[in-house]
């Protein structure tokens, strides 16, 4: 018959139409889990989510904005990890990473600090480059992504310092590798003194 | 979006955007970013995916996406609407296909079977078991049907990859963020979802390439739009001209 098709079609639009309204219900009490169930398999009605309220899941290697890792000494100082070797300099597609390297002001020798750490963050393109290739886990990927400003974002060392425990925050399975890994490299150092 | 314009305002288009976002989550997931990936290095990829992403991957694959496919197709295949919009117009003859030499499924519509991942396989598609669509006709109904019959070998060939996907490491050499390429040149293609996406590299030894041109398939294939626009109502045009399914980024060229 003519028409049949037609009709099938606009059964599966019905069908969505109803079930935006009986899942809007299903989820009233608890519409914060709704996000959950929104990634799944199964999720069905809206998809759309009300955002400052609910938030997706974020994942553990989501990436924005690169920042430095310190960790901190007892009395609360900040020992930071970066040695201004400039590998991140290097590997950065864009260029976006200025390293002014630091003297003893007594002997005049390079020391393994940074004086000054930039980053143009308006440059940056996210790519975590820099944060693969650093060869002490000095640098890594932020996970906030609000970073609208009203100014352009030339970001210094100050700007960029970020704790060690921050970090184990956003990325718990990544830093217990790596602490691993170290952990290993250091029992291996000991052995062979 | 070829929907869109044939006055299916924005529903089918939105119920495909929806299987796209739980894609992207998992590219999110695994490599990052949902967009800008990052993923692939020289000799390999970056990191493992983590068993959660697989998870997902196995629920879309082998649950979801067939439902859904299924669903799309009831929702448009057989209106009447939009089968009389589509059958007969925009007819572009095997010849002149080859002529202007488009690719993709505007070529397989008109029934010359041309498939890069057969012609010149690349990859590990030579392992994979799938059949290439054809049709006959050479009109937007039967690239459509083209379009749909390739989504679902899409998944026949991701069914196949997820049963035997291998444990080991995801990178063969030591990570380098460049790599000094011999004095040469290359040319290397896959198919893409609109056709043959080549590039052509030519190095002088140094880290970065000294020429670098990238054929895209929409730039080649919306050179045919004259040929078939000409002697069809003007109504018709925005479906041929959905239908030959440009991206703008692959127009700038």
């Amino acid at each position: 018959m003519y028409g049949l098709g037609l009709l099938k079609g606009l059964s599966v639009t019905l069908n969505r139409f109803v079930e935006s309204y009986t899942e809007d219900v299903r989820w009233l009490i608890k519409r914060y889990a709704k996000v959950e169930f929104r990634s799944s398999k199964d999720a069905r009605g809206t998809f759309t989510i009300e955002y400052p309220e609910q938030q997706v899941i974020m994942a553990e290697e989501f990436r924005v904005n690169p920042f430095l890792v310190y960790d901190e000494g007892e009395n609360g100082e900040k020992n930071i990890r970066c040695t201004s070797c400039g590998i991140c300099a290097k590997a950065c597609p864009p260029q976006c990473i200025w390293i002014v390297r630091s003297n003893d002001p007594a002997t005049g020798r390079p020391v393994p600090q940074p004086a000054e750490f930039y980053i143009d963050t308006d440059i940056c393109m996210n790519c975590g480059m820099c944060a693969e290739y650093c060869p002490f886990d000095a640098i890594k990927m932020d996970h906030d992504f609000e970073v609208a400003s009203y100014t352009r974002s030339l970001k210094n060392k100050e700007q960029l310092m970020k704790p060690a425990t921050y970090y184990k925050s956003i990325r718990p399975l990544n830093f217990a590798r790596e602490e691993a890994a170290r952990a290993e490299k250091a029992a291996a150092k000991a052995a062979k003194a | 979006m070829l929907w869109n314009d044939l006055g299916a305002y924005f529903n089918p288009a939105l119920y495909a955007v929806e299987e796209r976002e739980l894609m992207l989550d998992i590219f999110e997931a695994v490599s990052g970013s949902r967009m800008m990936c990052n993923y692939h290095r020289f000799g390999g990829v970056v990191r493992d995916i983590d068993p959660a992403s697989m998870q997902k991957i196995k629920d879309l694959v082998f649950d979801r996406l067939p439902r859904k496919i299924e669903e799309f197709e009831r929702l448009l295949s057989e209106n009447e609407i939009f089968v009389s919009r589509m059958k007969g117009i925009g007819y572009l003859s095997p010849a002149d296909c080859l002529a202007y030499s488009v690719t993709g499924p505007t070529l397989r519509a008109a029934g010359i079977p041309y498939d890069i991942r057969r012609a010149e396989p690349y990859g590990i598609y030579d392992r994979f078991e799938f059949d290439i669509p054809l049709k006959h006709n050479s009109d937007l109904m039967d690239r459509y049907l083209v379009r749909i019959e390739e989504i679902k070998q899409s998944m026949r060939i991701l069914r196949q990859a997820l049963k035997d996907i291998p444990e080991g490491p995801v990178l063969a050499n030591k990570p380098t963020y460049q790599i000094k390429v011999p004095a040469g040149e290359a040319y290397g293609r896959v198919e893409g979802p609109k056709g043959e996406l080549g590039y052509y590299i030519i190095s002088n030894g140094k880290g970065n390439p000294y020429r670098y041109h990238i054929r895209t398939p929409s730039f080649v294939n919306i050179t045919s739009v004259e040929k078939m626009c000409v002697g069809t109502k003007i109504a018709d045009f925005v479906t041929i001209l959905g239908m030959v399914d440009i991206v703008l980024g692959e127009l700038d060229r």
